[in-house]
């Protein structure tokens, strides 16, 4: 079978851009699937809406890590969305998660476990800039990918972050509770 | 905990890129992309067989109230002819609203816009769907009509008044019922859809889901 034109020139390209940036998809399937079989279920749908909308990806106008972050992004949070509806009376978060990797410290692997839960548990546009910031990038690219002001990014950040640490240490609450 | 710490807490473990990962990855090369293509166009020929339907009908209810009938068929043609043209607004609308839709978009806008389709669903939803109550016998009116030359509205006009009032109780019964069992899981995903649709509990996520959205300052 002979590929179209498009392929031809677009397919190095794609796969090359895809391999290097491969874990903002692994990412992103991280943070929205809790089952190994839902996280390589986004992967590959991610991977192939990517490669539909390939063709209109001008590197001018974004960098391919923004532009296959917005993807991965909105297609995990059409299907998280989706089974959401599905799974609305089901078994709670913590149940669901699988276990962290077996190779770290129990500790580590405990507080790991903790903040997958705490960031499975907020809404999927605060779970994608949290995702985003996690993942090192700064307030300007935050924004470009989710399309919000830097400074909402800044504001949205700080409470969330704060929101997270209350969440992780639930002793410096009850400190600050004792102490004010 | 600080801001670093969450980071690198996050990155400890790094992402899997084990043969399955790979593998997944790769799903854009495979016959999954064709297979997804065949879906859409499937979906495609599917919503436009469906919209060649209603108006097709349309045009036929069109011409039966035109020809000035007896009442109780007027009434059913109009009655019809007025809901197919919901349908065909409805139907288009939503079809505009999810080609709008594009992976590319910012993350906002697309979640902006999918909570619309959402809201717009839960509301046309309701709105063609409670009227089936009393528009079924729009069916026999206008068949009795057509094949046979009977007016229905003469012939058995207490049936139609009955049957219209039967409709309004069941209308009324499936909202209040729908109220009622919200809160309880049946073990069928239509009945549960269905029960979200009458109780407006869709309608409210939907709203819920736009209000939150309106937070975040687009750039």
């Amino acid at each position: 079978m002979t590929l179209p034109a498009r392929d031809t020139d677009l397919r190095p390209r794609f796969a090359a851009l895809l391999e290097q940036h491969r874990g903002i998809v692994l990412n992103v399937a991280r943070g929205y699937c809790h089952h190994p079989e839902d996280r390589l279920d986004l992967v590959q749908e991610i991977s192939v809406q990517a490669w539909a909308a390939f063709e209109g990806f001008d590197p001018a106008r974004a960098r391919f890590s923004t532009w296959l972050y917005r993807v991965a992004l909105n297609v995990a949070i059409s299907q998280w969305r989706r089974q959401q509806h599905r799974q609305q009376h089901h078994a709670p978060l913590d149940d669901d998660l699988p276990a962290t990797d077996e190779a770290l410290p129990p500790e580590q692997r405990h507080a790991l476990h903790q903040l997958e839960v705490a960031i499975h548990a907020l809404p999927p546009l605060d779970r994608a800039l949290m995702l985003l910031h996690l993942d090192d990038h700064d307030h300007r690219q935050i924004a470009e990918v989710l399309g919000i002001s830097v400074a909402n990014v800044s504001t949205r950040l700080h409470r969330l972050r704060q929101q997270l640490r209350t969440r992780l240490n639930p002793t410096d609450r009850g400190a600050r509770h004792a102490t004010g | 905990m600080q801001p670093d710490e969450l980071k690198q807490l996050w990155n400890s473990i790094g992402n899997p890129t084990d043969a399955q990962a790979a593998f997944a990855l790769e799903a854009w090369r495979s016959h999954r992309q064709r297979s997804v293509q065949r879906q859409l166009g499937l979906f495609s020929l599917w919503q436009g067989l469906q919209l060649v339907f209603w108006l097709g009908l349309a045009v036929y209810c069109g011409s039966q109230w035109w020809q000035q009938p007896p009442l109780a068929v007027m009434l059913s043609a109009l009655a019809l002819h007025a809901y197919c043209i919901a349908v065909i607004i409805a139907s288009i609308t939503r079809l505009q609203r999810r080609r709008q839709l594009q992976p590319t978009q910012t993350v906002l806008e697309q979640s902006q816009q999918l909570a619309a389709l959402r809201r717009h669903t839960a509301v046309t939803e309701l709105l063609l769907g409670l009227p089936w109550c009393w528009l079924w016998l729009a069916v026999p009116v206008l068949v009795a009509w057509q094949a046979w030359g009977v007016d229905l509205g003469a012939f058995a006009a207490p049936w139609l008044l009955v049957s219209l009032g039967a409709g309004t109780l069941t209308m009324l019964a499936a909202l209040i019922l729908a109220r009622r069992w919200v809160r309880r899981v049946p073990a069928s995903p239509w009945l549960q859809r269905a029960i979200d649709a009458l109780s407006g509990r869709r309608l409210a996520r939907a709203r819920a889901e736009l209000d939150a959205l309106r937070g975040w300052e687009p750039a």
